[in-house]
């Protein structure tokens, strides 16, 4: 089992979490969120999180919300770990993909359809075209 | 194969389309339903919930019958999302499923609530009395995670 984090500024942690329950029920329970508020420093929850990465075998898969943010760079020394992921730009889809798909850790080989996953999920819509329809 | 046919009034929606696609393992989702077939609108939305790597065949009832008496679905690991539990009966009457789960159906004056999602008018109690009498296995289960619950024990 891959322990799994999310991490953000203020409460989107917290919140992803609270969304991504409501489609994964009890499977989000195990995830572990990390909310940075005004005055605290990200570090601390690096120091604190590098001795419980060391200490296990599992994977841990940290989902940030924002490439080279306060909170995205505290934790990226922790990537010197062979067994931690640290990906930015969390979204729903990603979140979602982490805790039903990718709960018992994530191959090498997968990360790019994690990520391709995540972004294909980020579309304009303006206007209704005509659909096509797919056939058996 | 058919692997889940449900009955939830919104179709295709997040539910569904993660979870019961991921606990199915289903690589094909068929929505049968006569009005969202002539609606682009509403097949758009619904296109938007569709699952990465899974195919989505809009049909009517009367084709999606057709499609899986012909064989032509057997080679698919098959979710069927439908809107009413009178089109489920359809699909159960005419191409013998076994096993219906109930997800969900909207509150209106004629309907009682028989599960925290689940409404139904009187007609479609007898409905699913009758789907129960032939030995079809009805369960009210709202997602995967939820315990199942034989629909004979609220009728």
């Amino acid at each position: 089992m891959a322990k799994i984090i999310f991490a953000s500024h203020g409460d989107l942690a917290k919140g992803m979490k609270n969304s991504v329950s409501m489609i994964a029920g009890s499977l989000a329970d195990d995830v572990e969120t990390y909310c940075l508020y005004p005055g605290e420093n990200p570090t601390d929850y690096y120091q604190e999180l590098r001795e419980r990465v060391q200490e296990c075998q599992d994977q841990v898969i940290i989902l940030a919300d924002i490439k080279g943010g306060s909170v995205h760079t505290a934790l990226m020394p922790l990537t010197v770990f062979e067994n931690v992921v640290l990906i930015s730009g969390m979204n729903m889809a990603m979140a979602l993909d982490v805790v039903l798909q990718y709960r018992e850790g994530i191959q090498e080989s997968e990360f790019d359809a994690l990520i391709t996953g995540s972004q294909s999920g980020i579309t304009l819509m303006h206007g209704i075209k005509e659909q096509e329809d797919e056939e058996f | 194969m058919i692997k889940l046919l449900r009955v939830d009034h919104r179709l295709l929606h997040g539910q569904v389309a993660f979870s019961w696609k991921a606990h199915v393992d289903a690589d094909c989702i068929l929505i049968a339903n006569d009005s969202v077939v002539k609606d682009d609108l509403r097949k758009t939305s619904l296109k938007l919930a569709k699952p990465a790597g899974t195919k989505l065949v809009i049909k009517s009832i009367k084709d999606s019958i057709d499609s899986i008496n012909s064989g032509v679905t057997d080679k698919y690991k098959l979710l069927i999302v439908v809107e009413s539990i009178k089109d489920a009966y359809e699909l159960i009457k005419n191409c013998g499923i076994k096993k219906l789960n109930l997800g969900g159906t909207k509150a209106t004056s004629e309907t009682r609530n028989i599960s925290k999602a689940m409404n139904i008018t009187p007609k479609e109690e007898e409905l699913l009395k009758d789907l129960v009498g032939i030995g079809c296995d009805v369960e009210i289960q709202m997602v995967p995670d939820d315990p199942a619950i034989k629909v004979e024990k609220v009728l």
